[in-house]
């Protein structure tokens, strides 16, 4: 029974985000905004974390094998590739590894620097004491 | 009868979860070899498996689409994970906003270079331009930038794939440990692939991967109008 409960928050907030890329007039997958609506209804505990964290866990713990089909349709565009194929793998390939390599360098030396400058305050509110 | 039976949902169902086990069984053992990763080894048995048995994908698709459906319940579960390490958003959010931001004028910026160096033409430049968000955003922008709206969606999900296998190696190349700088390299780089692989990391990098597909999306919506004019200069 609380599986069950749990699961039907889950599918209420999909569906409530679902309906709203329905009818919203920019392209917003229903899927991310009934995460957004999730989170801003665990943030401001209109839903408690125990409602929805066991199903909650397991599905996004579980998340990799729902891409298995969608993986597989990459089957079906096989012949629009054609000739073009290997150019759009290097494209895709070179594009994809410097964009995450980019985005770790940036985000990891500019959290590191908020985190010395958290160090550092405590210390110059000593030396004004 | 093959045929016929292929077209029952337990045939798609059965083949999704015996691989994707079957490739969790081999990454155990080799955990370094890419191809053992369980989502690039069950893609690629199944898809072999289809096209040597000549079966038709909307046969496998039968019993695919009850798993597939479960991408947006999964991915409306992430919240949970965002709620539980909201205190790292509200902490580095300088960091990682800016890291988005520049990571995807970055990602625009090299996909102009190689498509001028290719040749490709403005049809295909749109194609590839929102390569790196979450499907249903990328079909949209790719939409309205004129792109070929059915290889977006192929290219989307090879990049995700891509962005699982290449993610850990780049990591330990770039001495990436940070869990949050790893979660917004995955989400943003991969979107909700890159997420699945964020999660086998840790709550952290899950949490801020999970983020991440939301923001870069954004991101991406916004920089297309602007682009749209450069790339009809440049192609």
């Amino acid at each position: 029974m609380k599986q069950l409960k749990q699961l039907f928050w889950i599918l209420l907030f999909s569906f409530f985000g679902e309906f709203l890329s329905l009818i919203s007039p920019v392209a917003i997958p229903g899927s991310v905004i009934g995460m957004v609506l999730l989170f801003v209804a665990l943030h401001f505990k209109w839903v408690k974390m125990v409602q929805v964290e066991e199903v909650g866990t397991w599905l996004t713990d579980n998340m990799a094998i729902f891409f298995v089909p969608a993986g597989v349709g990459l089957m079906t565009n096989f012949d629009i590739l054609g000739d073009i194929w290997w150019q759009l793998l290097v494209t895709i390939l070179v594009t994809t590894t410097l964009m995450i390599a980019f985005v770790a360098i940036i985000v990891q030396w500019l959290k590191r620097r908020t985190d010395r400058k958290d160090q550092q305050k405590p210390q110059a509110a000593k030396e004004m004491v | 009868m093959l045929e016929s039976f292929s077209a029952n949902p337990y045939f798609g169902l059965f083949l999704t979860f015996f691989f994707f086990l079957l490739g969790t069984l081999f990454h155990r053992r080799w955990p370094s070899n890419p191809l053992f990763n369980p989502l690039v080894f069950s893609i690629t048995s199944i898809i072999i498996l289809l096209i040597v048995t000549d079966l038709s994908y909307n046969n496998y698709n039968e019993g695919g689409r009850f798993i597939n459906f479960w991408i947006t319940p999964a991915t409306v579960a992430l919240a949970i994970k965002l709620e539980k390490n909201f205190v790292y958003l509200k902490k580095y959010y300088t960091a990682i906003l800016s890291g988005i931001g520049l990571g995807v004028t970055f990602h625009t910026i090299i996909l102009l270079s190689v498509s001028i160096l290719f040749q490709f033409d403005q049809e295909l430049v749109a194609t590839l331009f929102p390569k790196s968000i979450t499907t249903a955003i990328a079909l949209g922008v790719a939409e309205s930038l004129g792109g070929i709206v059915s290889l977006t969606v192929a290219i989307v999900v090879f990049t995700g794939v891509l962005g699982t296998v290449v993610g850990p190696p780049i990591f330990a190349l770039f001495k990436i440990d940070d869990p949050v700088a790893q979660g917004v390299a995955l989400g943003s780089g991969s979107h909700a692939m890159g997420t699945a692989k964020a999660i086998e990391l840790g709550d952290v990098q899950a949490a801020m991967a999970g983020l991440s597909i939301i923001l870069t999306g954004i991101a991406v919506v916004i920089l297309a109008p602007l682009v749209m004019p450069l790339v009809s200069l440049l192609f």
